[in-house]
């Protein structure tokens, strides 16, 4: 999907999720991160952000979109939400962002 | 949805957070902005997810009342789409899955889009205001 037009210019999307979570210094698991659009405007305020889709294309378009200075703190990797492949109690914060 | 809220809470550290965003399944305004006007000029159905957002909350309590997550705070705000024209709104809404019909139709809506803009010295943009709800728990 080619996205025309602009979302969310005034940020109340990531506002509204760093208010309602301390993202500083957190681990954070983002469900279904789709292309990476939410990822890339809250991972700097974390310690690190690791986006799970089960779209291999998403994750391509979010890896080839992702900015250059958020590279070591924001990963993406393939996986459903029904069997995460993560050790028990590795993150601090799960966002299901439009994904629940 | 319940098992992925059960796999989420395994991957949760104690007393971690579990956030849950999604936009309202409901009609939204399609509005007109220039600098001295919001005009609303048409409408979206953004119900099409409605039977998703419905078993999505039913998941949510069946967590709850399982002892998996504690609801701490919800809240809605407005999450914003904006368009420079009525062909490039309509590009938008014929990709997209959650938003739908819009009335009156595309013809009606850039004739009043072209005569608000017209009318405002700086021009007009459209907008749509979709009611998005964040909803935050504490791992049990």
């Amino acid at each position: 999907m080619i996205i025309t037009g602009e979302l969310d210019p005034s940020g109340a999307e990531p506002q509204a999720l760093l208010e309602a979570a301390d993202f500083n210094d957190a681990r954070v698991l983002e469900i279904g991160c789709g292309k990476g659009r939410l990822s890339f405007r809250y991972a700097k305020e974390s310690r690190a952000v690791l986006g799970v889709d089960p779209e291999a294309k998403d994750l391509a378009s979010a890896l080839a979109a992702r900015p250059r200075h958020l590279a070591e703190r924001l990963t993406f990797v393939r996986a459903a939400a029904l069997e995460l492949p993560f050790r028990d109690g590795s993150f601090d914060i799960a966002i299901f962002a439009w994904s629940l | 949805m319940v098992d992925a809220l059960r796999e989420t809470r395994r991957v949760l550290a104690a007393n971690g957070t579990l956030l849950d965003l999604r936009p309202l399944s409901v009609r939204c305004d399609i509005e007109v902005v220039t600098p001295v006007h919001e005009v609303p000029i048409g409408e979206v159905d953004a119900t099409g997810y409605m039977a998703d957002d419905l078993a999505a909350d039913r998941a949510a309590r069946q967590a709850v009342e399982a002892g998996w997550f504690v609801p701490r705070r919800e809240t809605v705000f407005d999450f914003e789409f904006y368009w420079d024209t009525v062909a490039e709104m309509k590009s938008f809404m014929e990709q997209s899955e959650r938003m739908g019909d819009v009335r009156p139709s595309y013809a009606d809506l850039d004739k009043a889009f072209r005569e608000l803009s017209a009318a405002a010295a700086g021009g007009g943009r459209l907008r749509c205001r979709r009611p998005t709800m964040l909803a935050a728990c504490r791992r049990a």
